[in-house]
């Protein structure tokens, strides 16, 4: 029965069904929002009409019927996707921690991206042991800095010749340092350093082809560690962190051939040399 | 007296100049179609042995080869019943419906090799169009295209429209589960990645699809054209 519903589903690929420990993730999040987005967050959760797993299960997403319109019950929020919460789990017979962060997309949620891949054991004895809201726009209104950047207050992160390239209007405000703590906290031993200060200076910019990206950090689970994108180009390559590398060091990963190779311990010299 | 002479001496090397170069240009002009009488007779020599010849493959089961008063097969037929198998093919029958209402189908063999070949012929052509198509639609490396494996790279794939495709990177998200775990969230919310059936129809490298398509095509066409005939 397992092996026909596999071949179901991987040609009508719908599921509608939280598995055991996605509730017990979803229920702790709720319990930790106010009410407010305790009670939008139950509200979509009911709608959730279609559930995606990838990655072995790392990465859950949850779509809803397109006609329903839920938009009285959205978050508001002027990010189009960020994490609202990390949850650190525990399972039986595995003594390190599992994070979960959950993410809001166009003011509903979206996603479950974890930390490792889920065993058979996890749907007795998970454990959420602690809960942390990063973002709750039903209690903090967040609203995205518009002050200019200067483009010389830019130089000691990208060097003199680099900053020349930047695109005069591509450079984005820097978030609010708090909000910038709690979204970096996923990956803030995995960054490289230079990159952690730049985010103090801005949130992102054009440099040529590549899009310096900003917060919050986008997580790509993968089958090992999951990666946290800083930078990626127009000719399909991405430059990554890898979660849990306290070397800090980055990873050129091209999206055609799947290939990884590694890009030193520094933003400002991974672009030079990708620019070079 | 001695002009008059002199004009007369003149006027006789004139006119034997005028005889010796209509001579030589009459001899030229001769010569001339001699050569191109010999070469017309070979010519028309070895178009008849090839006209004999396709006679002879055109005389086969099911054929009704009309011949002319030497005893060489009518070439003509042949010729009309190949182009009209090969047209047919192409047209999807319409050439044949048009042939039917201005009244000239009569003098086509449908039954014929010849008519046959022609249709194969046509088969042909139509793959290999599809096939020129698949290339087209393949793509090639530009602003905005990424190349989509259809075995992967990690499996030994190689880059090549052979096994892929240069497409957007909408669509090659959307083939790959492995390149739409890097798209942005809020692009995976508006796009579900489909079912592993739908990755790998569009995954397929478009010569193949192209070809497939042609050959399809030709073939349909063909049972058609097959069909209306009885």
């Amino acid at each position: 029965m397992s092996f026909i519903r596999k071949i179901v589903q991987s040609v009508l690929p719908i599921d509608r069904r939280f598995r055991t420990y996605e509730q017990i993730i979803l229920a702790s999040l709720e319990a930790a929002l106010e009410p407010r987005g305790r009670m939008a967050l139950r509200s979509q959760i009911e709608h959730v009409s279609r559930i995606q797993r990838r990655v072995n299960n790392k990465e859950i997403n949850m779509y809803y019927d397109a006609h329903l319109d839920c938009s009285d019950q959205a978050f508001q929020c002027d990010f189009s996707e960020y994490p609202i919460a990390l949850l650190w789990c525990s399972v039986p017979e595995c003594s390190n921690l599992i994070r979960a962060s959950v993410w809001i997309v166009g003011g509903r949620l979206f996603s479950i991206v974890l930390s490792r891949s889920p065993g058979r054991d996890w749907d007795v004895g998970f454990n959420v042991l602690r809960t942390l809201i990063l973002c709750d726009p039903s209690t903090e209104r967040v609203a995205l800095p518009t002050e200019v950047v200067e483009l010389g207050s830019l130089a000691q992160y990208v060097g003199q010749h680099l900053q020349r390239r930047i695109e005069r209007g591509s450079v984005l405000c820097p978030l609010p340092e708090p909000l910038r703590e709690r979204f970096l906290l996923p990956a803030s031993d995995c960054v490289p350093l230079d990159y952690y200060h730049m985010l103090s200076i801005t949130n992102g910019y054009q440099l040529k082809n590549w899009r310096i990206l900003g917060l919050p950090l986008r997580e790509v689970a993968m089958e090992g560690s999951n990666l946290f994108v800083v930078a990626e180009s127009s000719d399909s390559k991405v430059l990554c962190a890898t979660d849990g590398d306290t070397t800090r060091a980055l990873q050129l990963v091209d999206l055609e051939d799947h290939s990884q190779r590694g890009m030193g311990t520094q933003l400002k010299a991974a672009l030079e040399t990708l620019l070079s | 007296m001695a002009v008059e002479q002199a004009l007369a001496v003149w006027s006789q090397a004139e006119s034997a100049a005028r005889q010796l170069r209509d001579q030589r240009a009459t001899s030229a002009a001769q010569a001339y179609h001699s050569v191109l009488d010999r070469l017309h007779a070979r010519a028309s020599s070895a178009f008849q042995d090839y006209l004999n010849a396709l006679a002879n493959v055109g005389c086969g089961e099911g054929s009704s080869p009309r011949s002319n008063q030497s005893g060489n097969w009518d070439w003509l037929d042949y010729a009309a019943n190949f182009a009209a198998g090969w047209g047919d093919t192409l047209s999807f029958n319409l050439t044949n419906v048009v042939r039917n209402a201005v009244s000239i189908n009569d003098g086509i063999d449908h039954h014929s090799t010849t008519y046959s070949v022609g249709q194969w012929t046509g088969v042909a052509h139509m793959t290999a169009i599809g096939a020129v198509a698949g290339v087209h639609a393949a793509g090639t490396r530009g602003a905005g295209r990424e190349f989509s494996h259809w075995i992967p790279a990690r499996w030994g794939g190689p880059r090549t429209i052979f096994n892929g495709n240069y497409v957007s990177a909408r669509t090659h998200a959307l083939s790959d589960p492995w390149r739409y775990r890097f798209m942005s969230k809020a692009w995976k919310a508006e796009n579900p990645l489909p079912s592993h059936a739908w990755q790998q129809v569009v995954r397929i490298p478009n010569v193949y699809k192209g070809i497939a398509v042609g050959l399809g095509s030709g073939l349909g066409s063909l049972a058609l054209n097959r069909e209306m005939m009885e």
